[in-house]
């Protein structure tokens, strides 16, 4: 029996919404989501499971359609979806009316629940998200019934506010495959026996490295995963990117440099630059343009003046430099100390060069 | 100024001693009690004259402690010294009946008037206290007074120097104001307010869509609508199949001619009357005795006809002729009666006869027309026109029939009407649901509005939590700013009243002389706490070892000295067993270092032989006084 394992689709949602890609990042979601169907065509599949948060919202009817649309063009596929906390089900959702097609199931109940396909001898287990958190670790104690169906759980959590897991525990609890949401990075167990498929496309800043889906496929014999393997869907990275400054270095060759970065790894990815080491006092670097310009979420400009306060200090032991320094250096500075130094130094050596 | 010699008349254990001075160094050897802090005593009283202290502290201050000791003799004595090429002569008399300050100028031989205010100038202004901490350097008594602190802060409150310290920190400050407006100008100020009202906002709208008229019950009024329409369409099928029994019904009483229950049953009755009277009519139709009664009345009355006229001849012919024999009885008058009688009866008969006649012919008439009557009704409801017990009971079973039907008609009326009616409260069932489920769809409609609404909010709080985090950045760069501004002032404000600063820099100069180069640099604060700075960090004073401590306290008088001296002739330095603590190599470091480095009279009262040896060593010129 072959799978897609995908989660954290989190349609509706329009990721860095104060950013000028924001509606290119919306749509991507759904585009990628597409792709996941055409995945299930090509690969040929026999299931399609969702594992949580397909949608980043209370759906709209209007989502449901699209979404429904999208399944029917797949109806030799099981698609069987569970909600999670962030489309958990609410009286008032649209998903409470909407006739889905006959492939789909969406398993509602809050309660751990199964359904049965039995030309594939396949049981898929799984319960709906009805509130926004659940701390009890339900999935801990759980052991798959005994049965001599594929069994397959679909569970949304693993942090301490959303079904807090053991893996371990999950690993040994008797079901073929795990199916996980919620934890946005990727994650296969090493005796496949459970994968996190991570956001299908990443959706913030944090969210670095490939985004995909799970295939994989469980021998009907066996009843056991005989392979599964992560494959990149997404187009889009986040990416962090540290660059080393020196007291040399201008704005312009900073700015070159991570023009440079950025075109070698790709324009079509967003970027998040941290700028470390120590720079020239006299330089404070200008990079607004070069936001503007690329795909930069932020730049962090972590650099230091360079300033040699024992230098300073030395030089000026009895006038308002060194005695500004006395007042303000010590070990263990926070960091508007450490600033309040910098600007204080900045300031009198700019007006000292000014009177001389 | 330095010092030239002096005579004391008498002070203490010295009585009528002289003594004179080099211009450099100048050694006083004296073994302990030889008298050396009491001349070092004698040469401040002399700068500073000796104040009796009142009541019992009296008996033991500087002035009983150093009246003559022999008792009698002058307390007082001279001191001469050359100030700016000048030499004067200093007189003063301590006692405290005599007690006098007199001042010549020896070069032109004149007194100076006012004196004190001479000396006051001649001595840079010092007190006796800035005197005690600064060049006079008393036995163990590095560390300077608590009260040294308020004459040197007031001492710099009065310099003029802050000219371009205050440029400077205007300047920096005004730098600084420059750049927080810089930042501020890209804070974004009302973006918490926002925040807020917006969290405030999505909370009431999530508030909003919890409640219940928002819960999505579509599918319980779909599909309670469409049992409704079930049932509703089963009773209607029920209707009209009843219905259609109705018409079917109605119709056939309908051709029959009923219309009710009561018609049937009347006409029933009425065919059971026509039935009987029929019969009734065969019956007196079909017997003989009233044609034979007729018969026999019509012969009857032939007879008494017959009789009545024969009687009448008879009585005709007697009454003319008696002509025939018969009875007396028939006989005249009495054979007319009878035969009046006769004709009477004849008559009577007759008519019997003739009714009998008639009546039969009514009847069989009568019979003819009810079994005709019968006949019309058994044809139309049997089929069948023959009158007869049998027609009449299938007749009877037929106006059964009519009258089941006819109730049946009235139930199936009634069932008809309670059909009617669950069939209306069904259909206002179904209204009810269509009503519901549009409203639904209103409401769901109106929440998607809601829903959109939400999500708007919750991207405008996403982009405003990064506006935030960036004005947090910004304040945190202000706050920075805000920092340095008020170290700045708080710095300026503090060194407009502190010495520290003037001090500072003479008194690390010194200390990197002073200690050969170990120490190269110290600062002292405004409360004259003393720190030495090394490569990694401040070392507070307490922190170092006794003998260094001695050293920066000489550094810091020494730099105090300076201060207070200005580009004036230099003071004589005394300095009163202030080695007492330095081991050899640093007394000779000490030593080396003072001689070269102040330029003006040194005088070091000492109980050692060391600094003699020290200074013979090193070859320094200077002048050994023992006492």
């Amino acid at each position: 029996m072959k799978f897609l394992h995908t989660a954290d689709i989190h349609w509706g949602m329009t990721p860095d919404s104060d950013k000028p890609w924001s509606r290119a990042r919306a749509q991507a979601i759904k585009e990628t989501f597409a792709e996941v169907i055409t995945q299930a065509k090509l690969r040929d599949v026999d299931c399609l499971f969702i594992a949580g948060d397909l949608f980043h919202r209370q759906p709209l009817l209007r989502d449901l359609k699209e979404l429904n649309y999208l399944f029917s063009t797949i109806p030799g596929v099981r698609v069987v979806i569970i909600a999670g906390n962030h489309d958990r089900i609410r009286p008032s959702s649209a998903l409470m009316s909407f006739v889905w097609c006959p492939n789909v199931t969406w398993i509602m109940e809050e309660e751990m629940t199964s359904v049965y396909f039995e030309d594939l001898n396949l049981e898929v287990y799984g319960f709906s998200y009805h509130s926004p958190e659940i701390t009890e670790p339900r999935l801990n104690r759980l052991k798959a019934p005994v049965s001599s169906h594929i069994q397959v759980l679909l569970a949304h959590g693993g942090d301490a506010a959303h079904l807090p897991l053991d893996r371990n525990r999950l690993s040994e609890a008797g079901f073929s495959y795990v199916a996980l949401g919620h934890i946005h990075k990727p994650e296969i167990a090493p005796d496949f026996s459970y994968a996190y498929p991570g956001s299908l496309e990443p959706l913030d800043k944090t969210e670095t490295g490939r985004h995909g889906i799970i295939a994989g496929e469980i021998s009907p014999s066996t009843r056991q995963v005989t392979s599964l393997e992560f494959v990149p869907l997404a187009g889009t990275q986040y990416i962090p990117l540290v660059v080393h400054v020196t007291p040399a270095t201008t704005s312009m060759e900073l700015s070159a440099r991570i023009t440079q970065e950025i075109e070698n790894r790709g324009g079509d990815h967003i970027y998040r630059f941290r700028i470390r080491g120590m720079r020239d006092p006299d330089i404070s670097f200008d990079l607004e343009n070069l936001e503007n310009r690329m795909q930069i979420i932020e730049i962090i400009d972590e650099s230091e003046p360079q300033y040699d306060f024992n230098q300073l200090f030395a030089e000026h032991p009895s006038d308002m430099i060194g005695f500004y320094i006395r007042a303000l250096q010590k070990e263990d500075m926070s960091p508007v100390e450490k600033k309040a130094l910098f600007y204080g130094i900045d300031a009198l050596l700019c007006t000292q060069d000014e009177r001389s | 100024m330095k010092l030239l010699d002096l005579h004391i008349d008498g002070f203490g254990k010295f009585h009528d001693r002289d003594l004179s001075f080099d211009d450099g160094l100048n050694m006083i050897y004296g073994r302990n009690e030889a008298g050396k802090s009491t001349l070092h005593t004698f040469i401040r009283c002399m700068f500073f004259g000796l104040e009796r202290g009142r009541g019992r502290a009296s008996k033991n201050d500087c002035y009983s402690r150093c009246i003559p000791w022999d008792g009698q003799g002058a307390y007082s004595g001279r001191i001469r010294v050359e100030h700016e090429g000048t030499v004067y002569r200093i007189e003063r008399n301590f006692s405290k009946e005599q007690k006098s300050l007199t001042i010549v100028d020896e070069t032109l031989g004149r007194e100076v008037i006012p004196a004190k205010a001479f000396l006051d100038e001649m001595l840079c202004g010092l007190t006796e206290t800035t005197y005690s901490n600064t060049i006079s350097i008393g036995q163990l008594k590095s560390a300077t007074d608590g009260g040294m602190v308020s004459e040197l802060r007031n001492y710099i409150a009065n310099m003029n120097t802050s000219g371009n310290m205050a440029l400077n920190i205007t300047k920096a400050s005004a730098y600084l104001k420059n750049r927080r407006k810089e930042f501020e100008r890209r804070l974004v100020p009302e973006a918490a307010r926002s925040y807020t009202s917006l969290l405030g906002e999505i909370r009431s709208i999530e508030k909003e869509i919890s409640a219940p008229e928002y819960e999505n019950q579509l599918k319980t009024y779909q599909d309670t609508r469409a049992q409704v329409h079930t049932r509703m369409s089963e009773k209607q099928k029920d209707k009209e199949s009843l219905l259609q029994k109705i018409a079917t019904g109605q119709q056939a009483l309908g051709s029959a001619q009923f219309s009710d229950e009561d018609s049937i049953q009347s006409y029933e009755a009425e065919t059971m009357a026509t039935y009987r009277e029929y019969q009734d009519a065969r019956r007196s139709s079909e017997k003989k005795s009233p044609v034979v009664l007729a018969v026999l009345s019509l012969i009857l009355a032939a007879i008494c006809g017959g009789l009545g006229g024969v009687l009448l001849l008879r009585s005709q012919i007697m009454l003319l002729g008696e002509f025939t024999q018969i009875p007396d009885i028939l006989s005249g008058s009495s054979g007319m009666a009878l035969a009046a009688a006769c004709w009477a009866g004849g008559l009577l008969f007759l008519v019997l006869g003739i009714s009998l006649i008639l009546k039969g012919k009514r009847l069989k008439k009568e019979a003819a027309m009810t079994c005709k009557v019968l006949q019309e009704i058994f044809s139309r409801h049997l089929g069948d026109s023959s009158v007869s017990d049998e027609a009449i009971e299938a007749f009877r079973a037929r106006m059964e029939e009519y009258l089941r039907l006819s109730q049946m008609l009235v139930q199936s009326r009634l069932a008809v009407d309670k059909l009617e009616g669950e069939v209306a409260s069904l259909k206002e069932q179904e209204e009810d649901c269509s009503d519901a489920i549009s409203r639904q769809q209103r409401m769901q409609w109106e929440l998607e509005k809601k829903l959109d609404h939400l999500t708007h909010c919750k991207d405008q709080v996403e982009s405003l939590k990064r506006v935030l985090a960036e004005n947090d950045r910004i304040r945190e760069e202000i706050a920075a700013i805000d920092l340095a501004l008020e170290t700045i002032t708080d710095l300026s404000s503090s060194i407009r009243d502190s010495f520290g600063l003037y001090l500072n820099k003479t008194a690390s100069d010194m200390i990197a002389g002073i200690t050969d180069g170990i120490y190269t640099s110290m600062s002292v604060d405004e409360n004259l706490n003393i720190f030495m700075n090394t490569r990694t960090r401040l070392v507070p004073i307490d922190q170092v070892s006794s003998g260094t401590m001695d050293q920066v306290y000489l550094a810091l008088r020494l730099a105090a000295a300076r201060l207070f001296q200005g580009d004036k002739e230099k003071l004589p330095l005394i300095l009163d067993d202030s080695f007492v603590l330095y081991d050899e190599d640093r007394l000779q470091s000490a030593i080396r270092w003072l001689y070269k480095s102040y330029q003006g009279q040194i005088i070091v009262f000492t109980c050692h032989q060391r600094e003699a040896k020290i200074l013979a060593d090193s070859g320094i010129h200077h002048r050994m006084i023992r006492l």
